[in-house]
């Protein structure tokens, strides 16, 4: 997927995660910035999962500014992809 | 649709829902306010069921209260207000010059920690930049306590629908006692108010009013509104016995209610150094309060028939168990009455036995038809010409135990007729029979006591009626 702009997805409501997506260079690799109340106890398994979906998505080069507030894994992925599709340019269908 | 993008439909209407409402926060905050978010925690969809809008309302003029009590004003007519199935929220602009969002915060932690279901409320603070302002606190899962919430939410460690009806219990009886306490308030100035009224009343036929003690020498004005004042605490009391006591449990009913009317008379006895200005009206109003109360929480509403039925229910038997039957005691006044003069001096047990006739049938018409033309604040001078019309009233028929202990058969067939023929002057605007019963009663020493308190009960269900229709 090729990113366009700058987008984000989610709030800073508890139970929640604010994702923030930027596009950038090719080559340039994944910079992730992960803000969690929970880091201690679930940081790791958070950070992998973004990283799971990223592949997913099929998406190299980005940078994301993560602020979870205790989010359920289930809700940051929604909230993944749709920074990322909203950054590519899709619309909902 | 498949139970999974069932599933996965819902997950994306609350994540947009979630993500349209933080953008309303933004926009508030964006107008110079720090915002104060009030949401529930439910877990599960839909967000709002049961009673918990009811709950939620309640509790959005609480925390408006709540605020207001620290000199905050939150206007909740200005509020920005949603509830759907993805949740209820309430949110209020605060200028974010008057204050900083951090005391704010100090003070929506105060209201969650004190409020006893603290733990379901989200009071949230973001202040004028949108940024939340965090306690940085964890709080504990507020079903099993024992871990922080966001591992029992991680880990799924509680069923959703078992949390849901946990809550849905909680707010319930959070409600229920709610209702209660209010009843309990209103009815206990209610009765107050009757009582007030009745001894207030001026002039009157050998009874306290304001201005003279009538036939007494013991008591005065002053010592009534003592003993008044003394009641209250205990009329809130009677309607919380409603929530103790079982439906069918009938016999336990009147003692329990009695119990709290001798607490009354020892209140009332400290006050007027052992005078008894209430004896009678204690009993009469007591078993009024409770009656009210236990239809008001049945029905809703104030329904007259019920309240009688209701009265005659938990007094049923009450002549022929304490007035016809000895007891170990020493007798009081309306069991010597009995004694002596039988069925027709039964007295305020008789009458309650009846389900208040005097009441229902003599005071209550009279006080209902006035009141509703002098609409809610009346004259004082309006207000007596309606009450001495009522007293009149009961007195041309009650068998008032009072004078007749006092006075015999006679003297009391003779108050009844010159009641009658006072309250037809009276109704002509005719004052002078009246003020001469007055007069009369005074020299004579004669004081319709128990009419005064059926006087007071009368007011009393008007007021209700009046209330809860």
């Amino acid at each position: 997927m090729i990113l366009k702009e700058k987008a984000q997805a989610g709030t800073f409501e508890s139970s929640d995660i604010l994702i923030m997506v930027e596009p950038l260079e090719a080559g340039a690799g994944r910079k992730i910035e992960l803000k969690s109340i929970v880091m201690q106890q679930y940081g790791d398994d958070i950070l992998q999962q973004l990283h799971r979906e990223l592949d997913a998505l099929g998406v190299q080069d980005v940078r994301i500014i993560a602020n979870d507030k205790g989010a359920l894994a289930l809700t940051i992925s929604a909230r993944l992809e749709t920074a990322i599709k909203r950054s590519a340019g899709i619309k909902a269908s | 649709m498949s139970i999974e993008t069932d599933q996965i439909t819902l997950a994306a209407i609350m994540a947009k829902s979630r993500e349209r409402r933080w953008q309303q926060k933004l926009e508030l905050a964006g107008q110079g306010n720090h915002v104060i978010s009030v949401q529930l925690n439910v877990p599960g969809y839909p967000k709002v069921f049961g009673r918990l809008d009811e709950f939620f309302s309640l509790i959005s003029q609480e925390i408006a209260d709540f605020f207001r009590s620290y000199c905050i004003f939150l206007d909740l007519k200005e509020q920005v207000c949603e509830s759907d199935d993805t949740g209820s929220m309430t949110l209020f602009g605060v200028p974010a010059d008057i204050i900083s969002a951090r005391q704010l915060k100090v003070i929506s932690e105060q209201f969650e920690e004190s409020h006893p279901l603290g733990r379901f409320i989200d009071v949230d603070i973001l202040d004028v930049t949108g940024e939340a302002i965090s306690s940085g606190k964890l709080k504990p899962c507020f079903y099993c306590q024992a871990a922080p919430a966001f591992i029992c939410r991680r880990e799924n460690k509680h069923d959703i629908n078992v949390l849901r009806e946990f809550i849905e219990s909680k707010v319930n009886r959070f409600l229920a006692k709610r209702a209660t306490g209010q009843l309990a308030h209103t009815l206990s100035a209610f009765a107050c108010r009757a009582l007030l009224h009745e001894v207030s009343l001026t002039p009157k036929p050998g009874l306290v009013t304001r201005t003279d003690a009538g036939a007494h020498t013991d008591m005065d004005f002053t010592t009534f509104l003592d003993a008044i004042g003394s009641f209250a605490p205990y009329f809130q009391d009677i309607v919380r016995l409603t929530d103790q006591i079982e439906d069918k449990d009938n016999s336990a009913v009147l003692p329990a209610i009695r119990r709290i009317g001798l607490q009354m008379e020892g209140a009332m006895n400290g006050v007027t150094n052992r005078v008894n200005t209430h004896k009678g009206a204690i009993f009469l109003m007591a078993l009024a309060v409770f009656c009210a109360a236990k239809v008001i929480r049945k029905k809703g509403i104030f329904k007259l028939g019920a309240f009688v039925c209701e009265v005659q229910r938990i007094s049923i038997g009450l002549v022929q168990r304490e007035l016809c039957l000895k007891t170990n005691g020493k007798s009081t006044h309306g069991q010597k009455c009995f004694e002596q003069y039988g069925l027709e001096g039964s007295g305020a047990r008789g009458e309650v036995e009846q389900g208040f006739p005097s009441v229902v049938y003599y005071g209550l018409p009279v006080i209902k038809e006035g009141l509703e033309k002098l609409g809610v604040t009346p004259k004082d001078e309006d207000l007596r010409v309606v009450l001495v019309e009522a007293l009149l009233n009961i007195m041309t028929v009650n068998n008032d135990t009072n004078v007749l202990f006092r006075h015999g058969w006679e003297v009391l067939e003779e108050i009844k007729r010159k009641s009658a023929d006072a309250l037809l002057a009276w109704r002509k605007g005719d004052n002078a029979l009246y003020l001469q019963m007055v007069d009369e009663c005074r020299k004579r020493r004669i004081s319709p006591g128990g009419s005064a308190d059926l006087l007071s009960v009368s007011m009393f269900v008007c007021y209700c009626d009046n209330q809860f229709r």
